[in-house]
């Protein structure tokens, strides 16, 4: 009735021009007995004639006054009153859809921002509970390999013993259980009456419950539940809550994607890690494999492809003054393949023999006997101070002397047969003349354009030292692990 | 001294909402004005002396920016705290909302509690 005749409002000058019209001795008084309009000229007993104004059944005022007069006019306020009320209602409805819009535009902007599952159920339980009545809220996320349930976030209003988030918005609840499988949002207004309400200790009266759907994965549930006895969902809490779980879901999508990039990211870094360490005691390895030998000269350079490699070489004195020499190069990549490396320079260190033929057979049962090692191919030589020379061949590159590849006996590589005997072959190196020992890794190095560098380039350039064979290869174009190495029998 | 907010808005059904969500302040003695263009807001403001004015941008003949300026920099009363309110997805001028002095922009859909909240800070009354 205040807001009807305001001085201010659009109804007061009509309301009091029609009253100074028809009778200027009408007054309004409201429920109360205040004066809104005119002068009050009736007692309590209602004197002279008091006709009502209604909204509804209640009774909001009266208009004072002769009584055909008072009568319409306690009408035409009846109507405005009447009237007022439903673009009260209207608009009370409107500013509701506005709280709801903007509060729902926050928590993208909230989610938008937030790369952690556990702060992202924080911010929509909060803004859920700011938009939909509830004492008790949780979100369940389930796990990618089992699809079990767990905690992510639970609020709970402290109310007589239930200050706590009970079994039926827990990870083993059976309405979230339901609603995870169906991937349909449901409201439960009678949970006592609901025979999953096992848990239900905390005697909720409704719970709404919506899944966190992310494209056609459903990746756990938001849970909403009252305490309050007269408590009851509705279709539009409903739609709020799916809105809610929609844009949560997509959070987490991002929290979970960005959670594995940076665990993937951290793996790579402690891998690299791992390897650049591989590399360092395979690069000790060799090193401590080649052993100065009076008389000779020997050159020998390791470029493995990436961090480790599979190639291997092996120099070492004999009693007699020889040199003993051996290359190879073991199947597979990376950490598998310098594994083998290390477990064939452990078993050359320990070999007692100086026979080439021996040394590739004693090797060959040693691979084998172990097992799943794959295979390896390697040419072993010895030279004597006065130049002349054996070696033994086991499916490796032939060594060359002076850009002249050796002719060599086929066998098969190491670690297939065992008890496969490698025949020697012999031949005598000049002074001033250089035997090369390479992996495939020259002959086979290979362009931009795919042009392989071939054996002809190979055997050009094997009159020249160690390091410019390897880095010429690895300048044409790297593919496999390079390994060269040079001996010749020094002058006087 | 009462205090007074001013809401500026051509459209009728926004100025019932901004006043349905100020009323809960009239129970702490705020008096809620209605204007219904620039020139009548001109007019109230002169008249009534508003501590807050919530203020449409788009509006025929004098639009928010120009009430802004004549307030703020013609009419001198700086200490009218001047809340400007803007349609969503209508990019507000910040430069030239910056130059009349406004002291915040606000789109619409309004969000109701900020709306109060403002109001309650202006006029210093308990949140």
């Amino acid at each position: 009735m205040r807001a009807l005749l305001s001085p201010r409002s659009g109804s007061y000058a009509a309301v009091k021009a029609l009253c100074d019209q028809a009778d200027p001795s009408l007054s309004i008084v409201d429920s109360s007995g205040r004066v809104l309009l005119g002068e009050a000229a009736f007692d309590e007993t209602g004197s002279p004639s008091r006709s009502p104004i209604f909204l509804g059944d209640t009774v909001l005022g009266f208009v004072a006054g002769p009584e055909a007069s008072a009568g319409a006019i306690a009408q035409l306020l009846t109507h405005l009153a009447s009237r007022e009320t439903e673009q009260r209602a209207l608009a009370g409805e409107t500013l509701h859809l506005y709280r709801e819009i903007n509060l729902i535009e926050q928590l993208s902007e909230q989610l938008a921002a937030i790369l952690n599952i556990p702060a992202v159920s924080e911010s929509a339980l909060a803004q859920a509970q700011r938009l939909i009545q509830a004492t008790h809220g949780s979100v369940l996320l389930a796990d990618k390999t089992t699809g079990a349930l767990r905690f992510e976030g639970s609020f709970a209003q402290a109310s007589g013993n239930s200050d706590h988030v009970c079994g039926a918005l827990a990870p083993e609840s059976l309405f979230a259980a339901t609603v995870l499988e169906r991937g349909v949002a449901e409201i439960v207004n009678n949970c006592a009456g609901d025979p999953r309400s096992r848990g239900n200790e905390c005697q909720l009266s409704a719970l709404i419950v919506a899944p966190l759907r992310a494209g056609k994965r459903t990746a756990g549930v938001i849970a909403l539940a009252s305490t309050e006895p007269a408590a009851s969902y509705s279709a539009a809490d409903l739609k709020l809550l799916n809105t809610i779980a929609l844009q949560t879901a997509a959070a987490v999508e991002n929290a979970t994607l960005c959670a594995e990039m940076v665990e993937s990211a951290q793996e790579r870094a402690a891998y690299a890690a791992e390897l650049q360490a591989a590399s360092s005691v395979q690069q000790l390895l060799l090193q401590a494999g080649s052993r100065p030998t009076p008389g000779f000269e020997v050159e020998s350079v390791y470029l493995p492809a990436s961090e480790v490699g599979g190639d291997f070489f092996y120099v070492e004195p004999t009693p007699d003054g020889s040199l003993l020499a051996i290359v190879g190069d073991v199947s597979g990549k990376g950490l598998t393949a310098a594994i083998r490396v290390a477990m064939i320079l452990g078993v050359l260190r320990r070999e007692t023999s100086h026979d080439p033929s021996e040394i590739l057979f004693n090797l060959n049962n040693a691979l084998v006997a172990q097992g799943q090692l794959g295979f390896a191919t390697a040419c072993c030589i010895r030279i004597s101070l006065s130049g002349e020379f054996s070696f033994a061949n086991a499916g490796h590159i032939a060594p060359s002397v002076s850009s002249h590849e050796l002719e060599t006996i086929p066998a098969l590589p190491l670690g297939l047969v065992a008890g496969e005997t490698f025949e020697i072959v012999r031949g005598n190196l000049n002074r001033g003349e250089r035997l090369v020992l390479l992996s495939d890794g020259v002959p086979e190095a290979r362009s931009q354009s795919g042009e392989l560098f071939g054996f002809e380039r190979t055997a050009a350039l094997c009159s020249q030292g160690a390091d410019h064979i390897a880095r010429t290869a690895q300048q044409f174009g790297q593919e496999d692990d390079i390994t060269v190495v040079t001996l010749s029998v020094s002058a006087g | 001294m009462t205090k007074k907010i001013l809401i500026v808005d051509d459209e009728p059904h926004l100025r019932t909402l901004i006043q349905q969500t100020l009323e809960e302040l009239e129970d702490e003695g705020v008096e809620l004005i209605t204007a219904t263009n620039g020139e009548e807001a001109i007019a109230a403001i002169r008249e009534e002396q508003p501590c807050l004015v919530f203020l449409d941008v788009m509006m025929p003949k004098k639009n928010g920016f120009d009430v802004c300026n004549e307030v703020k920099n013609e009419l001198g009363l700086r200490h009218i705290h001047i809340v400007l309110l803007t349609a969503k997805g209508q990019e507000f001028d910040r430069a030239r909302g910056q130059e009349v002095g406004a002291d915040l922009y606000m789109t619409k859909p309004f969000d109701p509690d900020a709306l109060v909240a403002k109001a309650r800070a202006v006029l210093g009354l308990p949140a």
